[in-house]
C-alpha cells in the first residue's frame, strides 16, 4: 500500500497557500493517491515527471500555475511507493529576483 | 512522432513545367507518360525513404542535444547556487576576498537561467533562485533528520492535509 510523508517545509508552505490553491492541491493529489492505490498510471494532467539535472525529484501540477515537488523514499513507484512531498507553491513561484 | 517529408522537386517538376507551357496537364498525359512517371516515382521511393530516415535521425539527435543542453544548464545553476551559498556563509572578511568569484558565479547563473528559459520554459519555475533555495533547504532538513509528517496511508494523508487546511484558516 502506498505511503505518504511530507517534509517540514512542505507543511509550512501548504499553510501559506491561498484557500483556492489548497483546495486545488487536495483535489489533484486525491487523484494521484487513487491512481497509486489502484496501481494505475497517474493522470497525465498532473504533469508528473522527473526534473532534469535533479535526479529523484518529480514535479506535480495541481493547477495551471500551482506546482509541488516530491521524491520517492522507496525503489517502488507503484502500489508500495513511499511518496515524500518536498515543496509546494502557487503562481508566485514564477518570480525570479 | 510525426514526420513531414517533402517530395523532391525533381519528382513533380515535369508536371509543373507541362502546366506552365499550357500545352498539357496531368490529366492530359498519355498512358505512356503516366507509366514513365510512375516508374520514375517508383525508382525515387527508396531515396525518399532514405531521406525520411535521415530526417528522423536528425530530429532524434536534435531532441537529444536539447536534453543535454537543459541538463548542462541545470547543472550550472545547481553548482553556482551551492558555491554562492558557500561564499555567503563565509566570515565577512573572507567573503569579501571572494567578491570577484561571487560576481562571476552570479553572472554564470544568470546566463544559465536565461538559457534554461529558452530551452525549457515550462519548467523554469523550478530553476528560480527561490525554488532552488527551498529544495536545498529540504535536502538540509533531510540530512539533519528534521522530522516532517508521516508515513501515512493515502486516506490519512488526505485527511491530514484537510486538517492542515482547516488550521490555516
Amino acid at each position: 500500500m502506498p505511503r505518504y510523508e511530507w517534509e517540514r517545509r512542505f507543511g509550512e508552505e501548504f499553510k501559506k497557500l491561498s484557500k483556492d490553491n489548497q483546495a486545488a492541491f487536495l483535489e489533484a493529489v486525491a487523484r494521484f493517491v487513487a491512481a497509486l492505490k489502484e496501481g494505475r498510471p497517474p493522470d497525465p494532467g498532473l504533469g508528473i515527471q522527473q526534473m532534469p539535472s535533479h535526479p529523484g525529484i518529480y514535479e506535480f501540477h495541481y493547477s495551471k500555475w500551482g506546482r509541488a515537488t516530491f521524491h520517492y523514499a522507496s525503489e517502488e513507484r507503484g502500489k508500495d511507493a513511499i511518496v515524500v512531498w518536498r515543496r509546494i507553491g502557487g503562481h508566485t513561484i514564477y518570480r525570479q529576483p | 512522432m510525426n514526420y513531414t517529408y517533402v517530395v523532391p522537386y525533381e519528382t513533380w517538376q515535369p508536371f509543373v513545367e507541362a502546366d506552365e507551357r499550357g500545352s498539357t496537364s496531368v490529366a492530359a498525359l498519355s498512358g505512356l507518360d503516366v507509366r514513365k512517371e510512375a516508374a520514375r516515382i517508383s525508382r525515387a521511393i527508396p531515396e525518399m525513404s532514405r531521406k525520411a530516415d535521415s530526417l528522423r535521425d536528425l530530429q532524434e539527435r536534435s531532441a537529444q542535444v536539447k536534453a543535454d543542453l537543459i541538463d548542462v544548464a541545470g547543472q550550472i545553476i545547481r553548482v553556482s547556487d551551492r558555491l554562492i551559498d558557500a561564499i555567503h556563509a563565509l566570515p565577512p572578511e573572507q567573503a569579501a576576498e571572494q567578491a570577484e568569484i561571487l560576481g562571476e558565479l552570479e553572472q554564470g547563473r544568470k546566463l544559465a537561467f536565461e538559457r534554461m528559459a529558452h530551452l525549457n520554459p515550462d519548467q523554469l519555475w523550478f530553476w528560480t533562485e527561490e525554488w532552488q533555495a527551498g529544495e536545498r533547504a529540504v535536502d538540509r532538513d533531510i540530512a539533519a533528520g528534521v522530522p516532517g509528517e508521516g508515513p501515512m496511508t493515502g486516506e490519512e494523508f488526505l485527511a491530514a492535509l484537510d486538517a492542515m487546511r482547516a488550521e490555516s484558516a
